[in-house]
């Protein structure tokens, strides 16, 4: 049976760690795509995410009401903004950074950075599963194990999310463009 | 095949899910319809989109290892929310390797003794802690500036920058703790430390105060006109020697403190400063003279009203020595005694229960007096670790801010970043109730944009109409338009803006209408609803059809509505409640 957030957020103010790595791991994946969407820069999404976590278990006795995931968006979106400040960020400077680091076409940063934003529109749930489906490689079976769902929710789900960025993507993007 | 039927089997065609003929009518009924083609491509092309940028984000076990990493480091939280009791648990679990484990104890600690003394410039000398505004430092390795983080360590020649009015605390390894603020032009250090074992600042810019550790190292602070050496005189009581460098000679200060009364004393004579009282000096009086305190401040005739005040610099706060804490405090207190319990106490019950008597009297007081208290209040909101305690201080401050007191105010501004949601909230509450005030469109813009709390953000929303203005109007046209936020908030946001009648406004709420949350697009034809007059309806689950005929009701109404609603946005101050 799988632990709910509140349980392992009530075990790491206890003083167990584990309890908050567990935290980490269910949650890093939609916190990435988030810090991905704000910064356009991979490293800079793991620094921005890693630093969120930090400042998170440091303040998880603020965590009054809500769930974990939508006050880790929060904790996120706040730090983003002071390093932004801090380092006269702007997109244009950070797609420029990317370009000049060869890791992916300006287009392709582009597109990447409207998936992240629409992934994160999706609810905690759709996030969730989402990135569990693809880290499982599709494999629903092993999706509805980890988060303790039939295979047919976790279809569903990951349809409905789907559907969303998609239908939202191809507002901005002609998706045939990256059939490959 | 007809396009309708191979649509919807597209996406399970893509993950080769389709067997037989079922596979083979699709197959031929893309080849002849380019249409389905397109979409085809464009659902493939969505797929490899997708799983190429969750590639590219896929966390590895280093990623991972790294936040475990840091989580270990960062120990139990400031506050104590954490207990040791899950560490010794774990120790315990060693049992039959303890041998093996005092082994690699007597390496690590040869490791260790190595390193200090190769690296001795590299031990850690100073933690950042709490830093509010802009904090940059430049360590003495190299590199530029580079913004910090609360837990960052710092060794000896780094320094540290802050700009105007931010804050930050140092910890020393001796438990001492040196907060350095900012004025208007910031602040700028330098971390020292001295083959003696005093540990400091040099301070080019800004202010320092600094609450002494128990230890017996000496603190250190150089500025551009004074070095100023304190040191512990005794192992617990309050007796310091400070030494001051930069005048004609050195000159050194006995400073002595008992029951909140802090005694300066040189070779010419002695200071008294009680707290919360003015200050008298007795001339000729030796540094040893055993004076009561009381007797000195009922002399009238010894009186020097300019006596000199201890500097700002070195300022002890009372909690770090240990003091008796007094009783409740009488009802007929004055205001000065009031302040001088203040500076006393250390229990938090009790400087709440001061804070909260210190409100009434301040109506009717002297200008001196007021602004001592207000200092006070101000110097509790910064540094006291109680929310309860910042809280009350809160509640004072605002009611002076709202009668006009212009340094209340600011001083809510300046501490609005607490880092409390209850204490932020009742700052926010505490600022919008100062009418008038050009800065409080930008301020509530900010909570409701930045703040991490769902609780503060929506508190933003609520008193959004008492502080309409641009920064508002494009604060709340972000919140409805991100799709990350929580989708009560975005519907909160947009009701609040049917109150802007502006172009930019309108057309954002028409596009929200075709929001793919429900609640998003309900929202939005409310606001417009209002915004027109016209009695546009749709609520959650009505038909898409519906949806579609109020869509077009209200794009006929833009229409020829269009051109009596406002361009450009409101002028800062042209609320109608007398504006922000």
């Amino acid at each position: 049976m799988r632990e709910r957030d509140e349980t392992l957020i009530d075990r790491t103010r206890a003083g167990e760690k584990g309890a908050y790595f567990e935290l980490v791991k269910r949650h890093h994946g939609p916190v990435l795509m988030l810090s991905y969407a704000l910064t356009g820069d991979a490293d800079e999404a793991r620094d921005l995410c890693q630093e969120a976590f930090l400042r998170a278990y440091r303040s998880l006795r603020h965590l009054a009401s809500g769930t974990f995931g939508d006050w880790m968006v929060a904790q996120v979106r706040r730090l983003h903004e002071e390093w932004r400040k801090r380092k006269q960020m702007t997109f244009e400077r950070l797609e420029g950074d990317q370009k000049r680091a060869g890791t992916v076409d300006a287009r392709t940063a582009r597109a990447y950075r409207l998936l992240a934003t629409h992934f994160c529109g999706l609810d905690e749930e759709g996030r969730q599963v989402t990135f569990a489906w693809h880290r499982a490689k599709g494999d629903l079976e092993a999706v509805a194990r980890e988060i303790g769902e039939t295979p047919g929710a976790v279809q569903a789900q990951v349809a409905r999310a789907h559907k969303l960025m998609r239908e939202r993507l191809e507002k901005e993007l002609d998706l045939s463009e990256f059939d490959r | 095949m007809r396009c309708e039927a191979a649509r919807m089997l597209l996406d399970r065609y893509l993950e080769g899910q389709l067997i037989g003929v079922q596979n083979q009518q699709i197959e031929d009924h893309l080849q002849s319809c380019p249409a389905c083609g397109r979409m085809l491509k464009a659902s493939r092309g969505f797929v490899r989109l997708l799983s190429d940028c969750m590639d590219l984000l896929s966390p590895n076990e280093a990623f991972l290892e790294s936040i475990y990493f840091n989580v270990s480091e960062a120990g139990s939280t400031r506050r104590g929310t954490h207990t040791s009791e899950p560490v010794l648990r774990e120790a315990r679990g060693f049992g039959t390797r303890r041998l093996r484990w005092i082994l690699v104890g007597i390496a690590a600690l040869v490791v260790g003794a190595a390193y200090l003394l190769l690296k001795a410039d590299r031990i850690p000398v100073g933690t950042i802690r709490d830093p509010r505004g802009d904090v940059m430092a430049r360590f003495a390795s190299g590199g530029g500036w580079v913004p910090v983080t609360d837990g960052t360590p710092l060794v000896r020649g780094d320094r540290v920058s802050l700009s105007g009015r931010g804050r930050v605390t140092l910890a020393l390894p001796d438990r001492s703790e040196v907060v350095l603020t900012g004025a208007e032009a910031g602040a700028e250090a330098e971390l020292v430390s001295e083959p003696d074992g005093s540990t400091g600042l040099r301070l080019s810019r800004g202010g320092a105060s600094c609450v002494l550790g128990p230890g017996p190292a000496p603190f250190l602070l150089d500025t551009a006109v004074a070095t100023i050496r304190v040191a512990r005189e005794d192992d617990a009581g309050g007796r310091f020697r400070a030494t001051l460098e930069g005048g004609e000679a050195p000159a050194e200060l006995l400073v002595e403190v008992e029951k909140g009364d802090l005694r300066v004393s040189n070779d010419r004579g002695s200071v008294m400063v009680s707290a919360g009282k003015a200050s008298r000096t007795r001339r000729g009086a030796s540094p040893g003279a055993a004076t009561d305190p009381r007797l000195l401040r009922d002399d009238g005739r010894s009186r020097e009203p300019s006596s000199p005040a201890p500097r700002k610099e070195v300022r002890r706060d009372p909690p770090a020595v240990p003091v008796p804490t007094p009783a409740v405090p009488r009802p007929a207190q004055s205001l000065d005694e009031l302040l001088g319990d203040l500076d006393r106490v250390s229990a938090p019950e009790e400087l709440v229960r001061l804070v909260a008597a210190l409100g009434p009297r301040l109506a009717g007081a002297e200008p001196e007096s007021g602004d001592r208290a207000r200092e006070a209040l101000v110097s509790l909101l910064r540094s006291s670790p109680e929310d309860a305690v910042r809280e009350a201080c809160v509640e004072v401050l605002g009611a002076l801010a709202q009668k006009g007191d212009g340094d209340a105010f600011e001083a809510l501004l300046d501490l609005r970043l607490d880092p409390s949601p209850k204490v932020r909230a009742r700052i926010l509450r505490a600022l919008v109730s100062c009418r008038g005030r050009e800065e409080l469109s930008g301020v509530v813009a900010g909570f409701l944009r930045d703040d991490p709390e769902e609780e503060i953000r929506r508190l933003a929303l609520q008193l959004a109409s008492q502080v309409s203005g641009p920064e508002m109007e494009e604060a709340m046209l972000e919140v409805a338009r991100d799709g990350i936020r929580p989708v009560e908030l975005r519907a909160q946001a947009i009701s609040s803006l049917a109150t802007y009648r502006r172009k930019v406004v309108v057309e954002s709420l028409m596009e929200l209408a075709r929001d793919y949350e429900p609640k998003v697009a309900v929202a939005a034809i409310g606001a417009l609803r209002l915004l027109s007059g016209r009695p546009f309806v749709y609520e959650v689950g009505s038909q898409a059809d519906e949806k579609e005929a109020t869509l077009e009701a209200i794009q006929a109404w833009w229409d020829e509505a269009n051109a009596t609603f406002e361009e450009e946005p409101e002028a800062p101050g042209g609320s109608e409640d007398g504006g922000p």
